[in-house]
């Protein structure tokens, strides 16, 4: 846990600079963990925003100081599946549709990604959304969680609510159909 | 590839994925829009208990009205007389009763022309 509970129950009770300190003492982990999940940049910030509103309106439900990360994280996953819920229904913004403010501020962005070390991790995040397109979305996020946040089955069965077993068993079955998918791809 | 191959190089590539997707500092503008977007859902779940409260006291004004009503209001006479009666009384009153009274004929209506006094 990033913060005392002290802290919390000072937040809880409408203390703002409480709940900024923990929104401080959060916000990378949670915008990196968002970042992976949900795969436009440009949406990780309203994602966060989404998440630590939740939070805030929610904080007086929190029971123990001990499952905090774990509720926070079940807070992320799940503004995490609406946003792409959300996404699904809405049409993809064309470059026609963006104001030019917008349409100087992605060649600008592209301009940037045009380092070296920046094509690299380009690379890997489109080689890795290639290999995880292999799953469903609800895997996907179970396999990110597990493999690249390194979150245990125990905190991960906190998260779910449900057994370790059946995470395991649902975790090696996902796990599975990616390696199929990178064994067809390097055929 | 072997499969233990393929188990090690899915590892290093989602280590990898690890590193290439870290978020940085979030822009300036992260707080400000966090604490207008909760002032705003405040300010809307505020609206909403104000109309429910509104909404409750309306029923509960309506319900004691009614009761009151129901308590004070004259109550009707008790029916003392059977569903056929009472719509037979009715339909008379109306003047458009479809049924009335068995109609008892005179004797003297029955009578031949020789015996018909009138003649």
């Amino acid at each position: 846990m990033l913060v005392e509970f002290e802290l919390i129950e000072r937040a809880r009770n409408g203390d703002a600079g409480a709940f900024n300190q923990i929104v401080h003492a959060y916000r990378r982990r949670i915008l990196g963990t968002i970042s992976r999940l949900v795969f436009r940049p440009e949406d990780v910030e309203d994602v966060g925003q989404e998440v630590f509103t939740r939070l805030y309106f929610s904080l007086e439900q929190l029971r123990s100081p001990d499952g905090f990360d774990a509720w926070l994280y079940r807070m992320t996953v799940n503004a995490c599946y609406d946003h792409l819920r959300r996404a699904r229904r809405r049409p993809e913004s064309r470059m026609a549709d963006l104001s030019d403010h917008q349409i100087l501020s992605a060649d600008s962005a592209a301009g940037q990604d045009a380092s070296q070390i920046e094509s690299e991790r380009s690379a890997v995040r489109d080689q890795v959304s290639v290999l995880l397109g292999a799953v469903s979305e609800q895997d996907r996020i179970l396999l990110i969680m597990k493999e690249v946040e390194g979150l245990s089955l125990k905190e991960l069965a906190a998260i779910y609510k449900v057994n370790e077993n059946a995470l395991k068993v649902r975790l090696f079955r996902a796990r599975q159909r990616v390696l199929k998918a990178m064994g067809n791809k390097s055929v | 590839m072997s499969i233990f191959e393929q188990e090690k190089s899915l590892d290093r590539l989602l280590h990898s994925y690890r590193e290439a997707t870290g978020y940085g500092e979030p822009g300036p503008n992260f707080m400000p829009e966090l604490w207008a977007r909760i002032e705003s859902r405040r300010s809307a779940s505020l609206t909403f208990v104000r109309l429910a409260r509104v909404f409750a006291t309306g029923a509960v004004a309506v319900t004691l009205l009614a009761g009151a009503y129901v308590t004070l209001a004259p109550s009707p006479a008790p029916v003392e007389e059977t569903w056929v009666e009472n719509v037979a009384n009715h339909q008379l009153a109306q003047g458009t009763a479809y049924f009335g009274p068995v109609q008892v004929q005179t004797a003297a209506y029955h009578l031949s022309p020789t015996q018909n006094p009138v003649k």
